[in-house]
């Protein structure tokens, strides 16, 4: 099976995931009342070993918030980020209260529906991007997947690697190698934590092989 | 006679900032469900005259609580409150009978317009 | 490969199979997968295999990333180091966690309880008690393995550490 993409479909698509994350900032800066930007790196198909440590090192306390997507192409979209950075995006949706110390349920339901609020924009830009005849990234990238719907986000606090295996494994049961772009994310020119990753599973990443010529 | 208002949406934060804008805009906002299954039960026992309605989800999803809602009453006035923005949806949402399709995250002024355009039309 | 104890402290990936003796911590991580530890203590000997995948349908690499290799594999690299020594070997095996439950398709979501059978056949098939065992859940794991004693720590977050 093939399920591994050459430099050309890695650019493009490369290309069509660092646009899709710029819509979304906008989104989330909009969501936030703060100017976010994002830099993402290239695609990379990286080992399973070496995929486990995108979030940090394996053994680290990360938060994330967990999607999982359907339609047109399936996978995992997460949102993660370490406790000051996950709180401090809190307490700028919770304005009129203390700073948070804690995850309540507040803050929870806060960081799930950012999850939400740049998860579906990020998926809304995939989509069209997908869609468009004439891509800005190029034609190659004419590939109609229709809609991309999430499942509500859920919330965990736990290792690092422990919540990569979990995402890893739909990839992971028929290929050794994962496809991911880290993200670096800027909160008023202030560099945070945040990680925003899509893990298409093995069929997803076929269909792209196959389609993205 | 102030009108009544079902806010449905699954995070907390979400129906906090609702219910703001809508009792601002001199709503009374009569009920809250975090699903769609809890959206369709309310609907049917509190009769609001407007529901806003998020799309994903737990238990039902937001377009099927739609569905639900305008099938017992095709009168129902239901207003999607979704992030996502994809024309397959918004199209499937209308054709249900939505009167309205807001983006997450949402201009505070085009809710509030939104609300007092609604409070309006009796 | 690793023989010996001349890396007191070492941390297994995912897929990854290492084997130590005499003295030092094998440590791993683990999620949806499953932490396979294997000892002799006479030899003072423990292998440690992080597994993700029930069968590997005769894919043989990497031998560490299914049950039907790892375990064989494992067993094998600890007869090397044995160099002749018959071997007594008991197991302990933790993980198999799923964090976001509700997530799940269900093909992955039979994986673990997949993985906990397959690596329970394989152990039985070559004659390998299982005498410690951390398994389920919906939390993740930080497993700490004494090469010396064979003993097992397993960590998680915000709550307190069992031995196993």
């Amino acid at each position: 099976m093939i399920h591994t993409l050459n430099a050309s479909q890695l650019e493009t698509l490369s290309g069509i995931v660092a646009e899709s994350a710029r819509q979304a900032t906008k989104s989330l800066s909009l969501w936030l009342g703060k100017d976010v930007r994002v830099l993402v790196d290239p695609l990379e198909q990286t080992s399973l070993e070496a995929a486990t440590e995108a979030l940090g090192a394996p053994d680290e306390t990360i938060c994330a918030c967990c999607m999982r997507v359907s339609g047109g192409m399936q996978g995992h979209l997460l949102l993660s980020f370490d406790d000051p950075s996950g709180l401090a995006m809190c307490d700028a949706l919770l304005e009129e209260r203390e700073p948070a110390e804690n995850w309540s349920e507040l803050e929870i339901s806060a960081a799930n529906e950012t999850t939400n609020i740049v998860g579906c924009a990020f998926l809304n830009a995939l989509a069209k991007l997908f869609a468009e005849e004439h891509s800005p990234v190029g034609s190659e990238a004419a590939l109609r997947i229709g809609s991309l719907m999430p499942t509500p986000p859920l919330f965990a606090r736990d290792y690092a690697a422990a919540i990569m295996q979990f995402l890893l494994l739909d990839q992971a049961s028929e290929v050794d190698s994962v496809l991911l772009a880290k993200t670096h994310f800027f909160v008023d020119a202030t560099p945070v934590s945040w990680q925003l990753l899509l893990i298409p599973d093995a069929p997803s990443l076929l269909t792209l092989s196959e389609k993205l010529r | 006679m102030t009108r009544k208002l079902l806010i449905v949406d699954d995070a907390m934060i979400m129906r906090l900032r609702l219910r703001e804008i809508a009792i601002r805009t001199g709503w009374e906002v009569v009920g809250e469900a975090a699903n769609g299954e809890n959206a369709v039960e309310q609907f049917q026992s509190l009769r609001p005259d407007l529901v806003t309605m998020d799309i994903v989800m737990p238990k039902m999803d937001g377009i099927e609580a739609l569905r639900a809602i305008r099938a017992a009453d095709p009168t129902a006035k239901v207003c999607m409150v979704s992030a996502i923005n994809q024309k397959e949806k918004i199209a499937e949402c209308i054709q249900l009978g939505a009167i309205d399709f807001i983006v997450k995250p949402f201009d505070t002024q085009r809710l509030e317009s939104f609300f007092e355009k609604q409070g309006r039309n009796r | 490969m690793n023989k010996g104890a001349t890396q007191s402290d070492q941390l297994v990936g995912m897929a990854g199979i290492k084997v130590a003796q005499s003295q030092g911590l094998l440590r791993t991580l683990l999620g949806s997968c499953i932490g396979l530890i294997l000892f002799d203590r006479k030899c003072k000997l423990l292998g440690l295999a992080h597994i993700v995948m029930p069968d590997s349908a005769g894919r043989g690499q990497p031998v560490g990333k299914y049950v039907d290799t790892a375990v064989p594999e494992t067993i094998r690299q600890m007869m090397e180091v044995a160099a002749g020594s018959k071997l007594r070997l008991t197991a302990k095996i933790a993980g198999g966690a799923n964090m976001f439950a509700h997530l799940s398709p269900s093909s992955t979501q039979s994986i673990g309880d997949s993985n906990i059978l397959a690596v329970e056949r394989a152990l039985s098939i070559h004659q390998i008690p299982i005498v410690g065992r951390d398994l389920g859940g919906t939390v993740g794991r930080r497993l700490v393995a004494n090469v010396a004693t064979g003993e097992v720590e397993v960590f998680y977050i915000g709550k307190s550490s069992i031995q196993l």
